[in-house]
């Protein structure tokens, strides 16, 4: 038998099945604010809606590190990751997150690159609960 | 360690995989959150904020059919009030703090809410 053992658990809302967690993003000097996020274990890197470059301190979209990124139905885009700094219930966390200028108010997905790759977690989504120990 | 292989079939077999949750002492929570040398660098963000958007985020997914008059605008939501909307979320952002807010949920109403859909990445 196996055994994992959490240290956290996180009850989200789920209408449309898809596992919706705010994420808290801290500009410098200006009041902190949370986003919608939603994991998604099939990404393989985190991506971030443009509209929140600024805020996340980043000036240049082109001034991260340019990947090709395809998405579900297989459309190639030019992506740029940068290193981001979030809060995810409570713990800091610097992931990279790609961004794209042609995505224009597109959801939030934390990925397994950096953000699921620095934790123990697992979902129950019948009882719409997240585990996870970070 | 157990040294023994995992396989797909065993790491997913249902009889016998179980998982517990082990309840955190606050104070272990709270070291865990803060830790040592933590600073406070600036007067609205002293701490971490595990409660950030939580109410918030519940509220926006159980009443979308309350959002059609912000349908594709983004809004800012505290506790379970829409407090600011706009056509971008800078707009949006930008009015909360106006109002002296913070830690607000920010985020851009479908353009139809509570539309049966599903979404895949």
């Amino acid at each position: 038998m196996i055994q994992l053992h959490f240290a956290h658990q996180h009850i989200y809302s789920s209408a449309d099945h898809t596992v919706n967690v705010p994420i808290r993003i801290r500009p410098s000097g200006t009041p902190p604010f949370a986003e919608r996020a939603i994991l998604d274990t099939g990404a393989a890197i985190s991506r971030f809606d443009k509209s929140i470059l600024a805020r996340l301190g980043i000036s240049d979209m082109k001034s991260g590190v340019p990947k090709k990124v395809y998405v579900a139905d297989n459309t190639e885009y030019q992506g740029y990751i940068h290193e981001v700094d979030i809060e995810f219930l409570g713990r800091p966390m610097r992931i990279p997150a790609v961004f794209c200028d042609d995505w224009d108010r597109v959801n939030n997905l934390l990925g397994m690159e950096g953000f699921f790759q620095q934790m123990l977690a697992a979902f129950d989504h019948a009882r719409r609960r997240f585990y996870f120990s970070a | 360690m157990d040294s023994t292989a995992i396989t797909p079939a065993t790491y997913f077999e249902p009889a016998t995989h179980r998982y517990s949750v082990r309840e955190v002492p606050r104070d272990e929570t709270t070291r865990a959150i803060e830790p040592e040398g933590f600073t406070q660098d600036a007067p609205w963000q002293p701490r971490t904020n595990a409660h950030a958007g939580v109410e918030e985020l519940a509220w926006f997914e159980e009443h979308q059919g309350e959002l059609a008059g912000f349908a594709g605008r983004w809004i800012a939501v505290v506790g379970q009030q829409v407090i600011a909307s706009a056509d971008t979320f800078s707009e949006a952002y930008d009015e909360a703090c106006r109002l002296n807010h913070s830690d607000m949920l920010i985020l851009p109403v479908p353009r139809h809410p509570g539309e049966d859909r599903y979404f895949i990445a």
